[in-house]
């Protein structure tokens, strides 16, 4: 009597790695090509009919892409992101904890203005946002783009903070108060290590949207020491043609070390109540 | 939920700085924007005040009318797709395992790639005369057809583009929220008996409400405002079918350099997206005293 | 009281930092300049600036030149912005497109007073396209000296051309190109998939570029534009929508997706062997060269066809000019590169490490200019300088060929008549204005 229930749990393997495989290539394929296109020599890119694979790979871009400085647009978007995340994450914990557990007036104000700030179409603001930071000294530096990007991703970052906090049980930090800690201290100890899938879902959405902006990033800087990389790939769409080779390679560059950060902190993105009773 | 603080001011402790940093890096250029707006700024030069004259240019302006039907059409089918996808991913790789941690990182790669790339080359391949879907989907059976040359298709590879991304942002939140939920709960309710799917409805569902709501909302205003998809990808045809407000705004201010009418139209979509935040509000509201 | 000390403090601080450091700089003055251009890479134009540069600062060791790079889509805009914030840039470079706004928003110096006034009359007209080096002249005033032109021209394949026993000198009229592109249409491998057109342009709204093929076609019917108002809907405009259409529709020498296709599609299509014939920009002319698997020696340039055959087709004058910022701290300084960035040697090493048209006749006449690999350009001054064509710089011309490549989608996807499009076309048009 065990044969066809061991059968039905082999096919269920094979059923969930058919549908991992379909998940890969439909997520993966333009990706893929865009590899693809930035291993290829420059006169194999545009042949018909495409290739899949290249014949003749090459590094080249990869070579030119370093030898023209894009380290420099790295390391830019690097500290910008860094700050960001961890300016917009600190922030936000502090907002959407005082939003989860206090009653206090105007509470309702600022709900309603995080959720405005997030409808606003950046676009729009980029011409006044411009000629503010000129009067702030800002425009140009590395510094203005961390304010802005924190201040284009706090609501939404609030906002996860805010609903996640919302499912943690009051009990934990009581009992941290009881024993002698301050709330600050309790939000610290207790909460956040309880908040670490919410805590990771906002960094992720904060760290991707400031690492790939270039909306604002072209606008606000025009010096090669404040560039960031969006802004040095964009350039590839350049007035003398369309360089698809470093282009791709340049996307291939960027995806890398948000991938890596995301794998790094999986480990984090748990169940955080996995395994144990409530505790008391 | 109620604590009480020790002080009435200690819980805007916590809020200043967010406030702070909101009003001054987004209040005030968006107050200076509708200043604009009630000006003639062309070329980015503050004219005469024409008062609400560019609020009716806009309105009346049949770009901008079509722009709102292709806008309503690109967003609720792209609302509907992600948030379905998003759930599904979230619900099918939330156990902790190698393969759907792996799983997991390649669904993200999609929304991690800078927007510009992603729709680049998804055009690429969307290209008829290059050959790539032919080569790919060809030998399955799919016809050779011109995806971007018929107002439809093109609407769809838009929507496309969408959900490929986006789906990532919907699975991370939507399981962001689901890891929150106690396993003991379904342990519970699997003793008692429960099935899956009463499980989902009855215990997995009521609690995801918030992290659905977020997701809701904040993909609505995502795709009610975005530009890189259409700017990119179709470019706003064939035939406009695909100029979105995003894209129309974005042309009317910084190539067209007409920044009265453009900040106009922004305030606009703020307050359409306003409206549309209130509705899906409602709508979330009833489902709790129905529920 | 404590706050506005503080305050006080603070931009007296401030203040002083920020005079202090050019202070310490005075020895030198430095001249930004925003361009496209990236004086540290290796393209030919590049290598040219960088050149340039050098020269200039040793000519003038009180002077340096500071390049900032910018993207070239995002130029004006953002010269515009800056331009009310004070931080602009003492030398901006813009193009066709933005050349209209540049005047009217105010932002530019005039010339006259900054150097040309002390050209001779031979000096002046060395800039043999009229057309590009008047473009920046309103109220005699002059805002911009051109560095190099570009246009839209018609590439195509010679090897085509001789397999399908095609002679290009006999393509005079667009009657002629649609029989040559009927004949150049084919599907050779038979499975009912062309592989390749016989012709090609972008008629997407987005990244146009490339197309004058109806410039071309609505200036042989007379003014397009009259006092900033659109003549489209004439008989030469819906004569031309109605090209497109048919070239898609009727003669099938085109296909329907281009109405999706820009410009750096269009050429990538056209490397990849895809089309007999297509428009695009001029300057594409090596970089197609070297990435096209079909031989460069196969690239050739039709001149335009006109409607008749006794009327030569009109070329259009684009291309990207200089103008210094009018509130600049440094305007002298910033004419002084300005002029040297337009000096014969400067024009010959764009010519010639730049591999640009020579925006001078005393240059294009060198002995230098003369070898083979320069032929090419030939038919380009020969069109520039019989019939050379740019968009009226008083206007607001942002997006105007997009219009029309909008009317043609109009047409076929959209169920309307070529004229009521066009009629469309002219009220976009005024819109901006």
């Amino acid at each position: 009597m065990s044969a066809p229930w061991k059968r039905r749990a082999r096919l269920r393997q094979w059923v969930n790695v058919a549908v991992v495989v379909v998940i890969c290539i439909v997520a993966l394929f333009p990706i893929f090509w865009g590899l693809s296109t930035s291993l290829k020599p420059a006169s194999d890119i545009l042949e018909y009919p495409p290739k899949l694979i290249p014949t003749a790979p090459t590094l080249e871009h990869y070579r030119q892409l370093f030898s023209t400085g894009i380290l420099k647009y790295i390391v830019n978007s690097t500290i910008v992101s860094t700050f960001t995340v961890v300016l917009c994450v600190v922030l936000a914990a502090l907002a959407g904890y005082a939003l989860a557990r206090f009653e206090f007036r105007g509470k309702a104000i600022v709900l309603f203005l995080i959720v405005a700030v997030m409808s606003i179409p950046l676009p729009s603001l980029m011409v006044p946002t411009f000629t503010f930071l000129a009067l702030l000294g800002l425009n140009n530096t590395l510094l203005g783009l961390i304010l802005l990007y924190t201040a284009y991703q706090l609501p939404l970052a609030v906002w996860v903070l805010y609903g996640y906090f919302q499912t943690i049980p009051t009990e934990f930090e009581n009992a941290a108060m009881i024993d002698g800690y301050s709330r600050l201290q309790a939000l610290r100890r207790v909460v956040l290590p309880l908040s670490r899938p919410g805590l990771i879902a906002a960094g992720l959405f904060t760290l991707t949207f400031a690492w790939n902006d270039f909306v604002v990033a072209v606008v606000m800087n025009s010096s090669d020491d404040a560039r960031t990389l969006p802004v040095a790939i964009y350039n590839y769409l350049g007035f003398f043609g369309r360089e698809w080779g470093p282009l791709t390679a340049a996307a291939m560059v960027s995806i890398v070390p948000v991938i890596l950060v995301f794998i790094i902190f999986q480990k984090y993105f748990l169940s955080g109540m996995t395994g144990g009773g409530v505790k008391g | 939920m109620h604590i009480n603080p020790r002080s009435s001011w200690y819980p805007y402790r916590f809020v200043l700085p967010v406030l702070a940093i909101e009003i001054l890096f987004v209040g005030v250029p968006l107050i200076i924007g509708v200043y604009y707006s009630l000006h003639k700024a062309d070329y980015f030069q503050l004219t005469e005040f024409v008062g609400l004259q560019n609020y009716w240019t806009v309105i009346n302006s049949p770009v901008v009318r079509e722009s709102l039907a292709a806008t309503a059409i690109f967003s609720i089918f792209s609302l509907v797709i992600t948030f379905g996808v998003g759930l599904a991913l979230a619900l099918y790789l939330e156990r902790d395992t190698r393969l759907h941690v792996f799983t997991r990182a390649v669904v993200l790669v999609p929304y991690t790639i800078a927007m510009l790339v992603g729709s680049l080359l998804l055009k690429w391949i969307f290209t008829k005369d290059a050959g790539i879907m032919y080569l790919v989907l060809g030998p399955l059976g799919v016809p050779d057809i011109s995806v971007l040359s018929d107002p439809t298709s093109a609407m769809a590879a838009l929507v496309y583009n969408a959900v490929w991304r986006d789906s990532a942002f919907a699975m991370i939140l939507l399981m962001a929220g689901l890891k929150g939920i106690n396993g003991q709960l379904y342990a519970a309710a699997r003793v008692d008996g429960a099935s899956a799917w009463y499980r989902f409805r009855r215990i997995t569902l009521p609690l995801l409400r918030v992290p659905i709501l977020i997701t809701l909302i904040r993909l609505l205003i995502h795709f009610v405002n975005v530009l890189t998809f259409a700017l990119i990808l179709t470019g706003g045809g064939p035939n406009n079918a695909t100029q979105t407000m995003g894209l129309a705004m974005y042309r009317m201010g910084f190539v067209d350099f007409r920044l009265g009418p453009a900040n106009a139209l922004a305030f606009l979509v703020l307050l359409f997206n306003l409206v549309l935040i209130f509705i899906l509000l409602r709508l979330f509201r009833q489902k709790r005293v129905a529920g | 009281m404590r706050k506005s000390l503080v305050r006080l403090v603070s931009r007296t601080l401030l203040a002083v930092l920020a005079t202090a450091l050019p202070l310490s700089a005075f020895a030198q003055t430095v001249v930004t300049m925003w361009t496209f251009l990236d004086p540290a890479k290796t393209s030919g134009r590049e290598v040219a600036l960088k050149a340039m540069i050098d020269s200039f600062e040793k000519a003038n060791p009180g002077i340096k030149v500071k390049v900032e790079p910018q993207v070239f889509s995002e130029l004006t805009p953002k010269f515009l912005a800056a331009n009310n914030t004070g931080a602009a840039p003492d030398i901006v470079w813009v193009n066709t497109d933005s050349m209209g706004a540049l005047i009217k928003s105010g932002a530019a110096a005039d010339l006259n007073e900054l150097f040309l006034k002390s050209w001779s009359k031979e000096q002046d007209a060395d800039f043999f396209v009229r057309a590009g080096w008047d473009a920046s002249l309103a109220h005699g005033k002059r805002y911009a000296v051109p560095l190099f032109f570009a246009t839209t021209s018609l590439f195509y394949r010679k090897d085509q051309f001789k397999e399908a026993g095609i002679d290009p000198a006999s393509i005079k009229t667009w009657d002629q190109l649609v029989e040559a592109a009927t004949k150049l249409t084919k599907d050779n491998d038979k499975d009912g998939r062309i592989d390749i057109w016989g012709f090609g342009t972008p008629l997407s709204t987005e990244r146009v570029g490339g197309t004058t093929a109806f410039t071309s076609m609505l200036i042989a019917g007379g003014k397009v534009w009259d006092n900033c108002k659109p003549n489209y809907a004439s008989d030469v405009g819906v004569r031309s929508v109605q090209l497109h259409v048919d070239m898609i529709n009727k003669y099938h020498v085109m296909p329907k997706e281009v109405i999706a296709n820009n410009v750096d599609d269009i050429v990538d299509q056209f490397v990849a062997g895809r089309y007999a014939i297509a428009t695009m920009p001029f300057a594409r002319y090596s970089t197609v060269q070297t990435q096209a698997k079909w031989g460069a020696d196969n690239l050739g340039v039709l001149p335009w066809p006109a409607w008749s055959a006794d009327k030569v087709g009109p070329q259009q004058v684009q291309g990207w000019w200089a103008a210094v910022w009018a509130k600049s701290k440094h305007p002298k300084e910033a004419g002084q590169f300005l002029e040297w960035m337009i000096n014969p040697d400067a024009v010959r090493a764009w010519a010639i490490t730049g591999g640009q048209v020579p925006t001078r006749m005393s240059v294009w006449k060198e002995p230098a200019m003369r070898a083979p690999k320069y032929d090419y350009m030939k038919a380009v001054v020969d069109g520039w300088a019989a019939n050379g064509f740019m968009v009226p710089t008083e206007c607001n011309t942002a997006r105007f060929d997009a219009d029309w490549n909008q009317a043609v989608q109009r047409v076929i996807v959209g169920g309307k008549t070529a004229k009521e499009a066009m009629q469309e076309a002219e009220k976009s048009f005024l819109s901006r204005q």
